[in-house]
């Protein structure tokens, strides 16, 4: 008789912990959707390690219904594969995983951890793939975990699962995804109907190695007509040597209907340009519109101060603080050259897809950077 | 006898010799004294100052130069910018060029008369008179320049401004007539709007129970043309936020009120004197009790509005 009250006390303590635990993760967070859950997915970057805290709703496959709860990354610089950065990335996955397990009290088999394929491609490179073992072996050591698991992510998985993370089940065979980073482009979309198979989709061009090639040309005359006038050289070059080709090459023009861009600068134009939608996570627009907003940067680069912006909001429904913080954010994080660099590549990718007869909808991704990792935890959900 | 006659003439040709020397010492002293003379007279001619002293001549070169470089420019400019007034200039330029050839040559000579060099002066001060002269001149061609530049400038902002305020015009006739072909050619009917429970099938007045919102509406196009349409639909939830139906169909829109959200946007084919008939569905996490209404909105102008209650 004892040990079957002893096996149900233990049982029902462990399931009235888990219960809080659950509780308490919920409770952490202001969430958007109902029977939603909250989920950390921990990367070790190339540049430094990142926890994106997430709420998954129920359909989050169906809708594209995840919300970033919480966003927070430690520099470490892994792929020097030096002994100090190994102990900064070991210090700084061990910390976050510490933070959601303690903190937000997200439990263990809602944690997911994973090595990007950024650290993977340079690993290989540099034969390094040693570092990568014994990293996670002394991240599962120090957390206690043995059997913690930390999957390694190719280039082609992480456009996969950004793909499957941001678009929605109705358009993730018609939705082309293009992310346009720092120093490169990537992207792709599925064309044979299934979501096995993806055409991969690059480009050597992002937000900064435009700005950078333009301040290049400059010399000595930094002013910001200058700018505008190399900008629209290196652009035009980027275009005729690149884009067009790459575009044409990836077949995607008449497999796709709607064309999504991710990245900064996805998030930055969204931001500055629809204010009134600051919180969704996709904002619908127009190859006009964008240029339109180019020229503004160039021309009227005031008119996107928060001060500016939450004066042109009418809308007394709206938040404007919410907006105002936002608005400011996307100021920090880019100046005008680099707004107009950025914007700039932007167009000459939709125009692409802006045909005279056939026109395809395009969108921009506000958290791209967190899609691959919510698609991640999401294929990993017990349901 | 002999003797005495050769003495007398041993005494004749004596006196002769005599004579004849004595004549060529004189010759040869005058011929002496004659080329002394005329070394003197040389190097008096030599020591002797010079007519007009250098300094005025040097300082009579330079007023001359000054007065020429003085002129240069002015001159190329004013040859250049008077077309106007070429006749005229080419005329002072001759008489310009001529006087400057002349004064040249009287200061190039190297030993000048004092006449000269007066002449020089002379001319020197018409060469300048004529510097002034043509300097005024460019001054005021220079002056009627400008102001005609001005003129011309401002002749072609106003020509630029009726340019633009034609465009513009011309663009917001086009946008006025577009708007009123569409404000008249497409209107909604038939507006519904129910709230469906959780079995989907059955309609509820209650939130809680509700599912999803389903909405329909006819439009027709009663213009001259068959057209396609984007019917924008907005929901107002009781607290006056729009009911999004997700992010990726919902977005804004301009009215005149400024910019709006949408709910969803529904594109149609609306062909000529054909009622059509459009649905959609929006799903929330949860719905608020109270009055939720629909606006129906083509080019940014209403065509239809009704509200429902949820209780």
């Amino acid at each position: 008789m004892l040990p079957i009250y002893t096996k149900r006390l233990v049982s029902t303590v462990l399931l009235s912990l888990s219960v809080t635990a659950f509780a308490s993760a919920q409770s952490s967070f202001k969430l958007k959707y109902e029977n939603s859950s909250v989920y950390a997915g921990i990367e070790v970057g190339a540049k430094g390690v990142k926890m994106s805290v997430l709420e998954i709703g129920k359909n989050a496959q169906k809708n594209g219904a995840f919300n970033l709860l919480k966003d927070t990354s430690i520099n470490s610089d892994f792929i020097t594969f030096s002994p100090a950065t190994f102990q900064a990335t070991l210090d700084g996955i061990t910390n976050l995983y510490n933070t959601a397990s303690k903190e937000y009290h997200i439990p263990a088999e809602s944690i997911f951890t994973v090595i990007s394929s950024g650290v993977k491609v340079q690993a290989d490179k540099d034969s390094k793939n040693s570092w990568i073992n014994t990293l996670i072996d002394s991240f599962k050591l120090r957390i206690s975990e043995p059997k913690r698991e930390v999957s390694v992510i190719d280039v082609m998985q992480e456009a996969r699962l950004s793909h499957l993370g941001i678009v929605p089940e109705s358009r993730r065979y018609t939705t082309f995804l293009i992310d346009i980073g720092s120093g490169n482009t990537k992207g792709g979309f599925f064309p044979n109907g299934d979501t096995k198979m993806l055409k991969l989709f690059q480009l050597s061009w992002g937000t900064k190695s435009t700005a950078n090639a333009t301040d290049k040309r400059c010399d000595d005359d930094k002013t910001i007509d200058n700018f505008n006038k190399q900008l629209t050289r290196v652009l035009t070059g980027a275009e005729n040597s690149e884009i067009i080709y790459m575009v044409n090459e990836s077949g995607a023009y008449p497999m796709s209907d709607y064309i999504a861009f991710s990245g900064g600068i996805a998030w930055s134009v969204a931001t500055l340009l629809y204010p009134e939608l600051v919180g969704n996570s996709v904002v619908p627009t127009t190859y006009d519109d964008v240029l339109k907003f180019s020229d503004r940067i160039y021309k009227n680069y005031a008119s996107l101060s928060e001060t500016a912006i939450t004066k042109t909001i009418t809308d007394k429904t709206l938040d404007k603080l919410a907006i105002s913080k936002e608005v400011k954010r996307v100021n920090q994080v880019f100046d005008q050259k680099a707004l107009m660099a950025g914007t700039g590549l932007l167009l000459k990718i939709m125009r692409q897809f802006e045909g005279i007869y056939e026109k395809k909808q395009f969108f921009l991704v506000k958290n791209g950077q967190v899609g691959w990792i919510s698609a991640y935890v999401d294929q990993h959900i017990e349901r | 006898m002999r003797d005495t006659k050769s003495l007398s003439l041993l005494l004749l040709s004596s006196v002769l010799f005599l004579l004849s020397i004595i004549l060529l010492c004189t010759w040869g002293y005058q011929y002496y004294h004659q080329i002394q003379e005329d070394k003197s007279k040389t190097q008096v001619v030599k020591n002797a100052p010079p007519a007009v002293p250098d300094g005025t001549r040097d300082s009579l070169l330079k007023i001359y130069q000054q007065a020429i470089s003085s002129l240069d420019n002015k001159a190329d400019s004013a040859s250049y910018v008077a077309d106007s007034l070429k006749g005229n200039l080419d005329l002072n330029m001759k008489e310009f060029y001529r006087l400057k050839d002349e004064i040249a040559l009287l200061l190039q000579a190297k030993a000048p008369k004092v006449e000269d060099l007066n002449l020089a002066r002379r001319k020197i001060t018409e060469l300048q008179q004529k510097v002034a002269l043509l300097s005024n001149r460019n001054t005021d061609v220079e002056a009627e320049n400008k102001r005609l530049h001005a003129i011309l400038e401002q002749l072609s902002k106003e020509s630029q401004g009726m340019d633009q305020n034609i465009r513009q015009v011309s663009n917001e006739n086009k946008n006025l007539a577009s708007k009123v072909n569409s404000i008249v050619a497409i209107s909604a009917a038939n507006l519904n709007l129910s709230a469906l429970a959780n079995d989907n099938a059955r309609e509820t007045n209650e939130a809680k129970a509700t599912e999803k919102l389903v909405g329909s509406f006819t439009v027709k196009n009663s213009g001259n043309t068959s057209t396609r349409c984007d019917i924008m639909v907005v929901v107002l939830q009781p607290d006056g936020q729009v009911l999004q139906k997700s992010a990726w169909e919902s977005g804004t829109f301009e009215t005149r009120d400024g910019k709006k959200i949408y709910s969803c946007k529904i594109r149609c084919d609306a062909p000529l004197g054909e009622a059509k008939q459009l649905n959609f569905s929006i799903s929330a996490d949860s719905y608020q009790k109270g009055n939720y209404t629909m606006q129906i909105y083509h080019n940014g102008v209403i065509i239809g509005r009704m509200s429902k209650t949820l209780s």
